[in-house]
């Protein structure tokens, strides 16, 4: 029983996503080689007030490694990595059978995030900004989802703290229902690892030379 | 909701935005960040009286029985979801607490809480409201609060009061996330939330509200004894935490507290009766207690409240 309808496990996610998948993988190893910056100046400098063309280039560089940690990390692992798991052991079948199709509906929000962001920085005129390279430290299922933990949180705390630095306010509310998704992945992976879906009563908002130097740590050239 | 009709209502709401009301209905209101936070402040001061009410009738047992956790299984889940939902009520208590501080330092008055009237009949009915309450929050924050949360207030140049309003929709999210899972429906079903106007809100709302009445006017000072005002903790030990610390005061003055056994109360000791979090050793063997805790502050507001502490070893 499976509501996305994968009902075996080690059935790929779906085929479409699947393809989807590829396609942008390979994107982002192209993009990877041209190895762009990602970080803008302006951004870091706390006396310019940030653009929103630099907002979204700043979400779309978090957008891009997310992406990156997820298709890598769901390419590395397979259903039943994830099934046999520690972290999942205590759940029962009905939480385990899903794990794997949850994690890939993850890595497909994080896709259409990158395409949203993009399609918005095309509006406004600007040029995206290109995926580095990344390694993540992990060895098994268990790191990853660990990993993917702190990873969402950081997502969460970058765009809490600069939502409300949008001026445009109909971009600033695509913005918060993209924030507010985050919100939900975290606290799925949340509950898994044992914790409560909503460990604190606010959650963080963090600068961007924060959350730049936290996401710098997986540059694969550094 | 599917990512195009999101588009729209987004589209729609700041077309006819125009008067760009929050508070709406029959008294449009100007937007301002007072007006903002208030419109926070009610959908957290519903949310605090949902859980309280819930957690008033169900026990974490009740929980347990709860055909979802039946149906989900596992060691884990269903011995988990009162301690969670405890946690919750927690939450909205603090985004109660600090919304109405927010609102004091924009020198507006804060909107006192609705009547409510949730109707819920039991655990399962209780879980479908809670994951139906949290998404109206979340759609309310991405189409309204945050957007018109303004912050030019020339007095606000302060990171973690212009962020407070995001830092609390995410977590509204993870509420909504874990109730969506228990609800055995898929916990993140859209890559993009929803988002909805005032007017949208207001109606998503208006089921749980008894029309035409108002709570009490928010007190300048809050005694808050245990996790809510009056709570009842349930213990197997002697030894138990009495913590005040969701006590407040709205014009920021400093706090006292006093601690004290309620007379008819089976026997305790408080190791100290004015420490904000202080220690109750339970003396009268297996019973209910009470204590009662005052919060007074240096501008001299105060209030009182109960808590109970049903000691079953």
């Amino acid at each position: 029983m499976n509501k996305l309808g994968i009902d075996a496990p080690g059935a790929p996610c779906t085929l479409a996503s699947r393809r989807e998948v590829f396609a942008s993988a390979l994107a982002l190893v192209g993009g990877g080689l041209l190895c762009a910056p990602v970080v803008d100046a302006q951004m870091l400098n706390p006396q310019v007030p940030p653009t929103d063309l630099t907002l979204l280039n700043y979400f779309l560089t978090l957008e891009n490694l997310e992406a990156t940690f997820w298709t890598q990390g769901l390419a590395k692992f397979s259903s039943a990595d994830f099934a046999n798991a520690a972290f999942v052991q205590n759940f029962g079948s009905v939480i385990i059978s899903d794990v794997y199709a949850y994690l890939c509906l993850i890595r497909d929000h994080d896709a259409k995030h990158i395409r949203m962001l993009k399609s918005a920085i095309a509006s406004l005129g600007g040029t995206p900004v290109s995926p580095n390279t990344y390694s993540f430290p992990w060895k098994t299922a268990d790191d990853f989802a660990a990993l993917a933990v702190s990873m969402k949180n950081t997502a969460i705390a970058a765009y809490n703290g600069a939502l409300y630095q949008i001026q445009n306010l109909t971009l600033r509310s695509q913005m918060a229902t993209i924030a507010t998704v985050e919100g939900r992945h975290s606290a799925y992976l949340s509950l898994l690892s044992g914790v409560s879906p909503a460990p604190v009563s606010f959650d963080t908002a963090s600068t961007p030379s924060t959350v730049l130097t936290t996401l710098g740590a997986f540059n694969a050239a550094h | 909701m599917a990512r195009k009709e999101t588009g729209r209502i987004l589209r729609r709401s700041w077309l006819n935005g125009a008067a760009a009301v929050v508070g709406g209905g029959a008294t449009p209101q100007t937007v301002n960040d007072v007006n903002v936070l208030n419109f926070a402040l009610r959908l957290a001061n519903l949310e605090s009286a949902f859980y309280q009410a819930g957690l008033a009738m169900f026990s974490p047992s009740d929980f347990q029985k709860s055909a979802a956790a039946q149906t989900i299984g596992g060691s884990r889940i269903g011995s988990d979801i009162c301690s969670y939902i405890s946690g919750f009520q927690r939450d909205e208590q603090l985004h109660v607490a600090s919304l109405i501080q927010t609102v004091y330092s924009f020198d507006g008055p804060p909107q006192a809480p609705d009547c409510y009237n949730f109707g819920i009949t039991d655990p399962d009915h209780f879980l479908q409201l809670a994951q139906t309450i949290e998404n109206i929050g979340v759609a309310a924050y991405n189409g309204t609060i945050i957007p018109q949360w303004q912050t030019s207030n020339a007095t606000v140049n302060n990171p973690a009061v212009q962020a407070l309003l995001a830092t609390i929709a995410t977590v509204e999210a993870r509420h909504a996330t874990y109730f969506t899972l228990l609800n055995m429906a898929i916990p993140f079903p859209n890559a993009f939330d929803a988002a909805q106007t005032t007017d949208q809100t207001l109606a998503a709302i208006a089921p749980f509200l008894v029309a035409n009445c108002s709570g009490p006017a928010v007190p300048l000072t809050l005694a808050v004894a245990g996790p809510a005002k009056n709570s009842t903790i349930v213990t197997k030990q002697t030894s138990v935490t009495l913590d005040a610390s969701l006590s407040s005061s709205a014009t920021g003055a400093p706090l006292t507290y006093l601690w004290q056994q309620v007379l008819g109360s089976p026997a305790l000791k408080i190791l100290d009766v004015s420490a904000v979090t202080t220690t109750a050793i339970l003396q009268g063997g297996p019973g209910l207690y009470t204590v009662a805790l005052k919060v007074m502050d240096s501008a001299g507001g105060a209030d009182q409240d109960t808590l109970k502490i049903n000691y079953q070893p």
